[in-house]
């Protein structure tokens, strides 16, 4: 039942009503809190976004809002240059509101202006409770007090395909200056946006999975735009890549305050060429130190070799002189023994030259001939020397040899009574 | 075969003693001596051998 004294309005006068006591109670505008629930931006430029307040995720407060084209323009521009990304889905910002209630269209949230220093605190407190989550955790240096291979050629890499800054890590590697290969496999993520989290961490799960296959993880973002770099804010982020088995090289590329990603990961370099430097580099350093190590073999075998010349040398010098002096004994000894030879033979031959001598004279001396000179003569009887005149008998005929002729004679007689010595008749 | 360095030597030795003992029949001596003085040479063309041969390895 319809109380009659109860006013009755038409809907006109209702909205009326409405819109007079929003205008009398109401300030004309309002700074409010709220994160971005949904943002979208139709054909004219204007922007329709639904601003929610969340508590564990539980929507507590919900409202449409609209940046008009004429605004929209202005203020998302100075947005993305103050904080260094765009308008989106998922961050909290600091809107100034105009409410509006017209009697065709109803309530509008009107949003007149955008205080980015807010987004940027918000950004900061997010960023600091990471912080604090990775040290509570101790996983602020667990990837920096990993090891990296000494050659690390074997690449890991996450970025997409198409962005400029993995071109130029490819380029620079590929044209190295030393021609170090690299053997680059790509895994493709999204590296920006509300599915890089959950791509990038992917991309790490898969590389775990194959771990001895690679020496270093390299994510590559770099190139053109410097926006929505919250992801590498996030924790389900770092932590992966604090944990992550390899060395991971971040090579985001952007000019704001390092990321947290940046602090997690083993070493964090402003752009994908830098990380190709940096790995080249490594390279060339452990060429270096292999050089370094062959130089030092090298002079140190030298050393020795020259050691153990001067050594050989002098035993060959002591060798030489002991042989030397050996043979030189021996020579000597073979000098005196020619010497002894010689005196000996001398000496043997002297003396049977003194016997020959002696000899000589005796042969001299009994030389008949020369008997005969002297006076004496040979009687032969029978044609053999006459020693004993027993053996004649009268009548026998001897020859007598004179020094100069001979003389036959008969035997008349014999005496051997008598006999010839010491030049006396006896 | 070949006489050793000390079979030279000893052989060298033994004729000496034998020409210093004034034993030795004359026809002999000359053929002693000359036995000798092929043994000497022999010998010193070992030792002045074995000093080349020690230059020699020493230097290569």
């Amino acid at each position: 039942m319809i109380d009659n004294y109860q006013p009755q309005y038409t809907l006109l006068d209702f909205n009326r009503i409405i819109r007079d006591t929003l205008e009398t109670y109401m300030d004309p505008d309002y700074w409010v809190v709220a994160e971005i629930g949904e943002l979208k931006v139709n054909q004219r430029g204007h922007c329709y976004i639904s601003l929610v307040e969340k508590s564990n995720e539980k929507i507590l407060a919900q409202a449409r809002a609209t940046i008009w084209a004429n605004n929209y323009t202005t203020i998302s521009r100075w947005f993305e240059e103050a904080t260094g990304e765009r308008l989106r889905q998922g961050i909290k910002i600091l809107s100034r509101i105009r409410v509006n209630f017209h009697e065709v269209y109803g309530l509008s949230l009107n949003i007149i202006s955008i205080d980015p220093s807010f987004t940027l605190g918000e950004r900061a407190v997010k960023r600091q409770e990471t912080i604090n989550m990775l040290v509570s955790e101790g996983l602020m240096d667990l990837n920096k007090q990993l090891v990296m291979a000494s050659v690390p050629f074997r690449l890991a890499v996450i970025s997409s395909p198409t962005a400029a800054g993995y071109e130029d890590f490819c380029h620079q590697l590929d044209n190295n200056a030393y021609q170090y290969h690299f053997n680059i496999t790509l895994f493709k993520a999204l590296l920006q946006g509300d599915g890089a989290i959950t791509s990038i961490t992917k991309a790490l799960s898969q590389i775990e999975e194959e771990k001895d296959r690679y020496d270093v993880v390299v994510i590559i973002r770099g190139g053109g735009s410097q926006l929505d770099l919250d992801c590498f804010d996030s924790r389900e982020l770092t932590r992966v890549v604090a944990c992550c088995p390899l060395p991971v090289l971040a090579g985001i590329g952007h000019e704001r305050d390092e990321t947290v990603t940046d602090m997690v990961a083993f070493k964090s370099l402003k752009t994908p060429t830098a990380v190709a430097e940096f790995l080249i580099s490594c390279l060339l350093s452990y060429e270096q130190r292999l050089v370094n190590a062959m130089d030092n073999i090298r002079r140190m075998i030298q050393n020795i070799t020259q050691l153990q010349e001067q050594r050989l040398s002098n035993k060959a010098a002591k060798l030489s002189h002991l042989a030397r002096s050996v043979t030189d004994r021996a020579l000597h000894h073979t000098d005196k023994l020619k010497q002894q030879l010689s005196f000996a033979a001398q000496k043997a031959t002297e003396k049977a030259h003194n016997n020959l001598i002696i000899l000589e004279k005796r042969i001299e001396q009994n030389d008949p001939e020369k008997i005969l000179k002297r006076g004496y003569s040979l009687t032969a009887f029978d044609n053999k020397p006459l020693l004993n005149a027993r053996q004649l008998k009268a009548g026998d005929q001897i020859t007598t040899y004179l020094s100069q002729g001979v003389i036959t004679s008969k035997i008349e007689t014999t005496d051997q009574s008598k006999t010839y010595r010491n030049g006396k008749k006896l | 075969m070949e006489k050793s360095y000390d079979e030279c030597i000893n052989e060298i030795e033994d004729i000496v003693s034998r020409l210093e003992s004034g034993e030795t029949a004359v026809d002999q001596i000359a053929d002693m001596v000359k036995q000798a003085a092929i043994l000497l040479k022999n010998c010193q063309d070992k030792l002045r051998g074995i000093n080349a041969d020690i230059e020699g390895a020493l230097e290569g």
